[in-house]
């Protein structure tokens, strides 16, 4: 009996192992893997790219007509208070704001149809999207930097969009792209190679996200439109109304987005633009300088535009036209200083 | 003598199944019965990166070749995001005549990709393996 023991215990275990063996066998255990960087990264990287290319889309287009409205307002609001240099800078920061506003309705009204028109579309595919916020924005806006006159024009969206998609991932994306055009100027003078001349500064570029992307601006796309009633009196080439229209007769790129131009506004002689402001010193003299003489001080409203990568943008610039004059009664002549600056208080420049 | 005998022999046994059970239950029963379900790495999307345009088959085909994929059904919609109109719509099958539909598993992608003209192109993709 002792001797069947063993044989009855290996038969005990030998039963164990073919039970648990056949449970092994006939039941299994399943592991599912998810890769978090695989499908689902490449997808909302996408969508990323996606959005950003909207944003530029939305800003070329609406940027487009934008500019339209933004020009066509400003010239429709801005008067000059002929003689009155504080309240034609009044009209001109008005009209500056309305014609913004205007601009402003066509940015938005662009990116808010197009991301709709998108959203519909990744619906479709299944994702739940909730525009948080979608707002497109023009804003031409002068102030000053110490003695320098600067003009600073920014068209941009911005959208917050909260995705969830077919799996279930969450994410939100807040992008906001923007173009921008400064320019900046602190004083010019006629010069007896027949013209007026502006060095200005001009800073272009387009800002996605908190990156900037530095546009060189081309030469031959610089211009400055100046508007002022003073123009009637004066004796310059290329006067249309009350208009001038300046080109740059030099322009060179300093680097981060920084060119510097040369701008002018021709004229036949200095002699003939010094005669044409004292012969109309009675409509032109508005005032007394500090030194006792007559001097006019007048408001030459100006704006200019630039095309980034069919992304137009507006800015504008406060120039005031300075001048005194003096007559010398021993020789029966007549001496004048005339200076073009950014701070109507300064008589910048040597 | 004998009883010992037995007593020795039958500790030898009981030895003998711990370490069969041991290597049953640690190394060779949890590969043998375990099934992992991994979504399958198909970069679809940084395929269709690498070109601008395509054609329905000519994206199909390059799937096909890219992942050795048996079976591949390509939609691409072309929609003008602008003027919110479908302007286009191509399709093109792979489909084997040998393999089996309940022999593959299948990978749905469905992506769009915008363009700065205002394009917008919808990519509904079925890729099946075996």
């Amino acid at each position: 009996m002792k001797a069947h023991i063993p044989i009855i215990i290996s038969l005990v275990m030998l039963s164990a192992l073919l039970v648990s063996t056949l449970y092994y066998i006939t039941s299994r255990t399943t592991h599912v893997g998810e890769t978090l960087y695989g499908y689902t990264l490449s997808e909302w990287i996408l969508i990323n790219s996606d959005l950003e290319t909207l944003c530029l889309l939305s800003l070329t287009r609406g940027s487009q007509n934008a500019s339209r409205v933004f020009e066509e307002t400003f010239l429709d609001t801005y008067e000059e208070v002929f003689g009155d240099f504080y309240a034609s800078l009044n009209n001109f920061r008005s009209a500056l704001r309305v014609a913004s506003i205007a601009a402003s309705h066509e940015v938005d009204r662009e990116i808010d149809r197009l991301l709709l028109n998108w959203v519909k579309y990744k619906r479709n595919e299944g994702y739940i999207i909730d525009i948080v916020n979608s707002t497109g924005y023009y804003n031409v806006r002068i102030f000053m930097d110490g003695e320098w006159s600067v003009g600073r024009g920014v068209a941009g969206v911005h959208i917050v969009v909260d995705m969830v998609s077919p799996y279930g991932e969450h994410r939100v994306f807040n992008r906001v792209v923007e173009a921008v055009y400064e320019i900046r100027f602190w004083y010019g003078h006629p010069y007896s190679d027949n013209g007026i001349h502006w060095p200005v500064s001009l800073i272009a570029y387009i800002r996605i996200d908190s990156a900037r992307y530095y546009y060189l601006i081309p030469h031959e796309d610089m211009y400055l439109l100046i508007i002022s009633d003073t123009l009637y009196y004066l004796d310059l080439i290329g006067i249309v109304d009350n208009t001038i229209t300046a080109y740059p007769i030099s322009a060179f790129y300093y680097g981060a987005g920084v060119s510097y131009a040369l701008f002018r506004i021709p004229y036949e002689s200095l002699m003939h633009f010094a005669i044409s402001i004292i012969d109309h010193k009675d409509e032109l003299v508005t005032g007394v300088s500090e030194r006792g003489y007559p001097m006019g001080l007048h408001l030459w409203a100006t704006l200019t535009s630039i095309n980034i990568d069919n992304i137009i943008v507006y800015s504008a610039l406060k120039v005031a036209f300075k001048f005194e004059i003096w007559r010398y009664y021993s020789r029966c002549n007549w001496g004048i200083r005339v200076r073009f600056v950014g701070d109507e208080a300064s008589w910048a420049g040597p | 003598m004998r009883a010992q005998s037995i007593v020795i022999s039958a500790y030898l046994a009981v030895i003998v199944f711990i370490l069969v059970f041991a290597i049953l239950y640690v190394l060779v029963y949890p590969k043998t019965t375990t099934k992992v379900f991994e979504y399958k790495q198909l970069d679809i999307i940084r395929l269709i990166r690498t070109k601008t345009y395509w054609s329905a088959c000519e994206l199909a085909s390059s799937i096909a070749s890219e992942f050795g994929a048996d079976y591949v059904y390509v939609n691409i919609t072309v929609v003008d995001l602008v003027d919110n109109e479908v302007i286009n719509k191509t399709s093109c099958y792979r489909r084997p005549v040998n393999i089996r539909e309940e022999e593959l598993t299948y990978f749905v992608y469905h992506f769009t990709r915008l363009t700065r003209n205002g394009v917008m192109y919808i990519y509904d993709i079925e890729v099946g393996v075996r």
